[in-house]
């Protein structure tokens, strides 16, 4: 038994589901679910569809090339069956998961950071554009900035006059 | 699911390409599907056929499904030996018969 990849969003296709689909040429063509079927017989190209795997994989959203990878290539070579290999395989089957897992989410963290100075950009460039919806209230809170300042000089004034006066 | 009627790709080098359905062999059935034995009639002349790949899709021990985008068979002479000697396309592992399956490359359908 194999987990296969879907060919069109790469999720695994379990045994029992999905659909196989043998083409003239002899090709095959596994699919999880009719969604993915159905996108691929209206001949639709999984790179340009941005649920699929394939289409973040080649647009950068997604770690696409690592040593991790390897280790899930299928190999022609046929291995006799041993329990202890089978055994060591799935440890490092855990171990290697583990590893590409910390490696994606450094990957995300990584892209995210350049996110952050877009997010900034955008900010300022919709303020530029939008002043003119909140500068009413700039005018009221810079007035009542300005009025708390009045007040707190005249009291400052005050408390002098009445220390001066106390002398 | 080939019914007589039927039009199907001659999947082997023996000349016709395309064959139609005339007769199931075998027990009385109205459905033939991969592996089966039908009567075609070719160019005028009537063989047997051996149904390589079927189109409507078929269920798998682990509950899975395959299809194959064509109906397929193999022009076979009443005593079973092949027409042809080559094999084209996609071949069941459903056909049963060696002759036939050393023909061509099989997938295991």
């Amino acid at each position: 038994m194999r987990l296969e990849k879907c060919y069109i969003c790469s999720s695994t296709v379990y045994p029992g589901h999905g659909i196989e689909f043998v083409r003239n040429d002899a090709k095959v063509f596994r699919f999880c679910r009719s969604k993915c079927r159905k996108t691929f017989h209206m001949k639709r190209n999984p790179r340009y569809l941005r649920w699929t795997k394939a289409y973040r994989k080649s647009h950068g959203k997604e770690m696409a090339i690592d040593s991790t990878f390897e280790f899930e290539r299928k190999r022609q070579r046929i291995q006799r069956y041993d329990r202890e290999l089978v055994g060591r395989t799935i440890q490092a089957i855990q171990k290697v998961d583990a590893v590409r897992m910390k490696r994606e989410k450094d990957y995300y963290k990584n892209r995210m950071k350049q996110a952050n100075k877009q997010v900034q950009k955008t900010a300022v460039r919709e303020l530029e554009k939008g002043i003119s919806l909140i500068e009413p209230d700039i005018l009221r809170m810079n007035e009542a900035v300005k009025a708390r300042e009045t007040v707190q000089q005249g009291v400052a004034m005050v408390e002098r006059d009445q220390l001066s006066g106390s002398n | 699911m080939i019914q007589i009627r039927t039009v199907l790709k001659v999947l082997d080098n023996s000349g016709p390409k395309t064959a139609r359905c005339i007769g199931i062999l075998g027990p009385p059935k109205k459905f033939a599907t991969v592996g089966n034995k039908i009567v075609v009639a070719a160019e005028g002349k009537v063989y047997h056929g051996i149904v390589a790949c079927c189109k409507v899709e078929k269920k798998r021990p682990d509950g899975s499904f395959v299809r194959i985008d064509q109906n397929g068979v193999i022009l076979v002479e009443s005593n079973g030996k092949p027409v042809g000697n080559r094999v084209f396309g996609v071949l069941s592992d459903r056909v049963k018969q060696p002759e036939i399956l050393s023909l061509g490359r099989v997938k295991t359908i």
